[in-house]
């Protein structure tokens, strides 16, 4: 007798982090039983298609408070019994949740496309709508461009760099063919034609082989430290090193412009960058520089931003960094907190779901830091106010005040959290300043850590790359058959599109401008 | 007695009126074609060639529809090339060198052949609208019209540049027109500005042919018209040339830099990368010491040359300069100095897929004016704004073409849904159905949109018997199966072919070593059967191509029933399950469909999951 049953998958299906509420959905043949434990609410007496507001149960804590919507298959989107849990739209809370159901086993992280996949086979939409959705997110989050290629090595990176440029120069050989034949003449079509040929050939026989031995060193994250000159990056960097030695040497790929370090996280390499400086300037070279910083801003997974609160310089709206976003703010100088007023908009710093740190100066050099917040039910929360940050709220019970969270205020939403429910494991404890060296580090690695398990939930970057790859080797060998025995041009073209779907998997799509503007940009074209 | 108040008034006579007013006087309707005195209708400012990659087939498509072009330009030929022969059928084009005095005087013929067509030569300062369009003349006359369909070409505040002297004007010898702005007082203005130019131009009687390379025509390009036999030429047939210009010309230009309108910033409207300039050929690709120029001539009746591929705008002495440096032209006399004209377009996106303002009922926009560059490109919006003017006078519905049957649908597309910063030419790698858009089955195309027009004349006649003689050949090679009595004849014919037995003509057809018109007239011939060229290649083709047209159009449709889904871009932008940044884009963008939600820059993919969810 044929038992199977899909298996019971969940996944969030809004915007992480973004939205106030997030929707989770959880798909299958549901067997409440299994699920009672996480609810508040009694799941047999709920009725189909009514909103329920209730509570997530962790054991006897409280995760969240959430509305509970169930729809009993077929009358749902998978055509499956469907739980809707309109959850606090916070990246860590809706982790934590479904967290909570995948290690108890009540259900299986959802594949991308899943949802509209089992739509599908029930019938509930077409097939071709179902594909044609899943493409366009491919093209949207190619593997080179989504968040998890920040997880990779710098060296694959450039290698699938290179697979883009390389494609779309063999499209746009082909293209010339057609309409660009006379600017280039039936020769010289050869001879651009058969050199991409073999170059784009080259590059995916060399990508193939190497994915074969792709394994956990192709991870290596950058968590990269930014600010305005003498905002303290140095300091910190060399605080979390837990050595003030100048690090000038062993600086790979020998430029200038960041100093870094390795360092071992769990079983994760992580690179750790000191970036130049970042200012608005007239300057040229200075200006360079600071764009250099900000292409390692966007290649970086972990970002850390160090501020002095009392230095108006960072505060200029020209300055760049001020519309970016950090994961962490180190603020350094806390030391003045009790003798000079910061520098107002720093309060703004402090919303948004990030990390805070605070540290003084001590001996002429960063002393102490500490750290301002912990993982809360929607992320980063502000501690209880044991540390530096207590006598600011005193202090100023202005702009500051609304942070402690029975005072209402601009940063409201903070205040409706409840800090205390926090399984022990998230919580990062740390009562009051945490001395310089491996404490610090152990903190970091932990909220390091954190951020690669939201970018790659299932720790399968690599294996996601290595099949894809395998699929596009497989892929050009069929079509590379083709160009000998096909002398139609339009056709060659046609049957390259199965090699772009797979290339458009790794580095995105490639539009037929893109080749047109390539093609205008190497080639004399036109009479 | 009263005015007359036209149906459809068309604002230039250009390659896109002419068209305009072409098709809409094929309605029972009263039309007038209003234009600049002085400006030849149809001139060809530029090139005197017709067709090319792509756009041979948009000429095709034209003609299939009903249009001007492709009768206009085989009765004024006077050389055919077949363009990518040997890359296959696909994308095989025709282009024609017009003598472009017959042409002229062929499109004045044609339009004055309708009897319900007005030509009014007068210059046109001021548009208003009230009920009705009013249209004020530079002699205060006032033309009043129900729909106006304007194809201004680059007369808009157009101003030429020849060196470091500067004229208002819309090409050479020719007055300019007003700005948008000041044409169109409180209903348009526009801030883009495009630039084009050409080259000098040189008396035949100075060129050495001797020692160039002679370009004949070919003898085997089909006519574009569909109605007339397809090899018939009207005029004597010539030859262009080829010359190339090298290392002594192009330092005379790159010495000059200074010089250049282009280069000094005495030009600021952005000009066409596929269509540079002799300079900017001497700039960009400075390892480049060689370009070829094309000498076509312009008129059996005028001396002019037209030497393609040094488009400039340089001051006229030293044009003089470096064209003396080119071999053949050592002594060449210049009868026209080359020059550029800066112009005002229109931002097409204001523009629906009829090509009539979304804002202003009855304002139609077609041709260069609309950021477009080029005849074909200009002839086939023309085409469409005059049809669906003249449609929407009887409140039919629109002709809209796909840009999966047509170039000019994918043309009308992109004009209308996308933002450019250069001027527009089609190509066919803009095409996504590329393999089903070809010139020999044009007819085919174009004939479900031809008989929306619910006319009976004699292109009507033609299409539906085309299509009938398709679905016939059609059934004949799917239904024709070599018996194994008849596999030792078919060897014979296909040496080259393994396994002919039991096969299908079907399959013939579609083997890559033969050539699928030469098989399909052959078989049939041996069968009795005989069949007109046209007939013959667009089945061969079709069926050839038939595989690969179904693929690609399964991964056509799988985006296209998505793409085309409609969505409310109100009700998104205020959807608290989209995040903040996407609703600011979408309130920015509205878009209608979710093809062109998910073409939006920043658009996450978690808001198109939900949005295709919610509109499953
Ligand atoms: C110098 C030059 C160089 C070119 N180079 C190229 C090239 O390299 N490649 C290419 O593909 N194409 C080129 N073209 C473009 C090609 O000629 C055009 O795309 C095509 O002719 C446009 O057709 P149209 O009908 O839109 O406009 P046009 O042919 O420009 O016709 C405009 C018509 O509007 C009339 N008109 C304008 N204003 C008024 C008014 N106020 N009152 C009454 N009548 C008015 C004019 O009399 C004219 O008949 C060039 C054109 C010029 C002038």
């Amino acid at each position: 007798m044929n038992d199977y049953r899909p298996a019971i998958i969940a996944s969030s299906s809004s915007v992480a982090g973004v939205g106030a509420i997030a929707v989770l959905r959880i798909s299958g043949d549901l067997n409440f039983n299994n699920f009672q434990k996480f609810f508040k609410v009694n799941l047999s007496k709920i009725e189909e298609r009514y909103c329920y507001y209730t509570k997530i149960l962790d054991g006897s804590s409280v995760l969240d408070e959430i509305l509970l919507v169930f729809f009993k298959g077929p009358r749902s989107f998978t055509g499956e019994d469907v739980l809707e849990i309109h959850a606090h739209g916070n990246r860590l809370n809706i982790k934590n949740i479904l967290d909570l159901f995948i290690k108890n086993g009540a259900c299986r992280m959802a594949k991308k496309g899943e949802f509209a996949h089992r739509a599908f086979l029930n019938k509930k939409i077409s097939l071709i709508q179902a594909e044609g959705l899943e493409r366009i997110i491919n093209a949207k989050t190619p593997l080179a461009l989504s968040s998890g290629m920040s997880l990779l090595s710098g060296k694959l990176n450039q290698q699938y760099t290179e697979l883009f440029k390389l494609f779309l120069k063999l499209k746009s050989a082909l293209e010339l063919g057609i309409d660009f034949l006379e600017d280039v003449g039936e020769e010289g079509h050869h001879k651009i034609l058969s050199e991409a040929l073999f170059q784009l050939g080259f590059a995916i026989k060399k990508l193939h082989q190497q994915a074969k031995h792709f394994n956990k060193e192709l991870l290596s994250p950058h968590v990269a430290v930014f600010g305005i000159p003498n905002a303290g990056k140095s300091s910190f960097f060399n605080c979390v090193l837990g050595s003030d030695r100048s690090i000038v040497s062993d600086i790979p790929g020998t430029t200038r412009d960041y100093i870094s370090e390795y360092l071992e996280f769990d079983s994760t390499t992580v690179m750790l960058l000191d970036t130049a400086g970042v200012r608005q300037s007239s300057d040229l070279i200075e200006n360079f520089g600071i764009k250099k910083t900000l292409a390692l801003y966007e290649k970086s997974l972990f970002r850390v931003l160090v501020v002095n609160p009392f230095d108006k310089d960072f505060f200029i709206t020209t300055n760049p960094l001020i519309n970016m976003e950090f994961d962490l703010i180190v603020f350094s100088h806390c030391e003045d907190i009790f003798s000079t007023d910061p520098f107002l908009p720093f309060v703004e710093l402090l919303k948004g779901e990030r990390f805070v740190f605070c540290s003084f100066k001590e001996n002429g050099k960063m002393g102490p830091v500490s750290l301002q917040t912990e993982v809360g039910p929607i992320g980063p929360v502000f501690k209880k106010y044991e540390g530096p940050i207590a006598p600011l709220l005193k202090k100023f019970s202005g702009p500051i005040g609304p942070l402690a969270k029975n005072l209402a205020g601009p940063i409201g939403p903070l205040s409706c959290l409840n800090p205390v429910q926090v399984s022990k494991d998230q919580l990062i404890l740390s009562s009051g300043p945490i001395g310089p060296g491996c404490n610090l580090l152990q903190i970091l690695e932990k909220i390091v850590l954190y951020k690669i398990g939201q970018v790659s939930p299932d720790g399968v970057v690599a294996e996601r790359h290595v099949s894809v790859i395998e699929q596009l080797f497989f892929e050009w060998n069929i079509f590379l058959d083709k160009t000998s025995k096909q002398s139609d041009i339009a056709i060659l073209l046609s049957d390259l599109v199965l090699v772009e779907e797979t290339i458009a998997e790794l580095v995105g799509q490639i539009a037929s401008e893109d080749v047109l503007n390539n093609i205008f940009d190497n080639f004399c074209i036109g009479k | 007695m009263s005015k007359t108040i036209y149906d459809i008034c068309v604002l230039g006579g250009g390659h896109a009126g002419a068209e305009a007013a072409w098709i809409a006087s094929e309605f029972n309707l009263k039309v007038a074609i209003v234009t600049m005195p002085n400006v030849a209708i149809a001139s060809t400012p530029c090139n005197p060639s017709i067709g090319g990659v792509g756009k041979g087939q948009v000429v095709r498509e034209l003609d299939a529809l009903g249009g001007l072009m492709g009768k206009m330009a085989d009765l004024s030929a006077i050389q055919y090339r077949i363009l990518n022969e040997s890359k296959g059928a696909a994308v095989q084009s025709t282009r024609v060198q017009v003598d472009k005095v017959a042409y002229q005087e062929n499109v004045l013929t044609a339009l004055r052949g309708r009897k319900n067509l007005k030509i009014i030569e007068l210059k046109v300062t001021k548009i208003t609208k009230e009920n009705v369009f009013k249209i004020v003349c530079e002699n205060l006359s006032e033309i009043l019209s129900k729909k106006l369909i304007v194809t201004t070409g680059t007369f808009l505040g157009g101003k030429l540049h020849c060196g470091e002297i500067q004229a208002a004007g819309g090409r050479a010898n020719c007055e300019n027109s007003a700005s948008v702005s000041s044409l169109f007082q409180n209903i348009l203005s526009s801030g883009i500005r495009f630039k084009t130019g050409t080259p000098p131009r040189i008396d035949k009687n100075s060129i050495n042919y001797k020692i160039l390379e002679v370009q004949p025509t070919d003898t085997g390009a089909v006519n574009f018209h569909c109605l007339s036999s397809p090899f018939l030429r009207t005029l004597p047939q010539t030859s262009c040339h080829l010359t190339r210009i090298n290392q002594s010309g192009l330092d005379i230009i790159r010495q000059n830099r200074n010089r250049s309108p282009i280069f000094n910033g005495q030009i600021s409207g952005v000009g066409p990368r596929y269509c540079p300039s002799i300079e900017d050929k001497a700039f960009r690709y400075p390892d480049r010491n060689t370009h070829h120029v094309f000498l076509e001539p312009e008129s059996y009746s005028l001396n002019t040359v037209y030497p393609s591929g040094v488009s400039t705008s340089l001051p006229s002495e030293v044009q003089e300069n470096f064209i003396r440096q080119i071999p053949g032209l050592e002594e060449a006399k210049i009868l026209q100095y080359g020059y550029a004209v800066e112009y005002d377009v229109i931002n097409t996106q204001m523009l629906n897929h009829s090509l009539m303002c979304k804002e202003i009922e009855g304002l139609y926009f077609a041709g260069q004016v609309n950021g477009t560059s080029g005849y074909e490109e200009a002839a086939a919006q023309g085409f469409i704004a005059g049809a669906n003017a003249a449609l929407s006078s009887f409140n039919q519905a629109p002709l809209l073409l796909d840009r999966n049957q047509s170039y000019i649908g994918v043309l009308i597309d992109d004009l209308v849904t996308t933002r450019r910063d250069e001027p527009y030419r089609l190509f066919t790698a803009r095409a996504e159905n590329r393999l089903h858009l070809r010139d020999d089955n044009a007819v085919l195309r174009m004939a479900p949109y031809r008989s929306k027009f619910g006319l009976n004349n004699e292109i009507d006649i033609f299409s539906r018997n085309f299509l009938n003689t398709q679905n016939l050949i059609s059934k004949i090679v799917h239904s024709r199966v070599y018996k194994n009595s008849e596999t030792e004849s078919l060897k014979k014919r296909y040496p080259s072919e393994l396994g002919v037995k039991n096969v299908a003509l079907a399959d013939l057809l579609r083997r890559p070593n033969l050539k699928p018109t030469a098989v399909l007239r052959q078989e049939a011939e041996n069968d009795g059967v005989f069949i007109s060229e046209q007939a013959i290649n667009c089945a061969a083709n079709t069926e050839k191509y038939s595989g690969y047209i179904l693929r690609a159009g399964e991964n056509l449709d799988r985006m296209a029933g998505l793409h085309r889904k409609k969505i409310d871009p109100e009700k998104l932008a205020t959807c608290s399950n989209i995040s903040f940044e996407c609703r600011l884009r979408i309130k920015k963008f509205t878009p209608q469909t979710f093809g062109q939600l998910s073409k939006i820059e920043g658009i996450r993919p978690a808001t198109l999951i939900y949005v295709a969810n919610q509109e499953l």
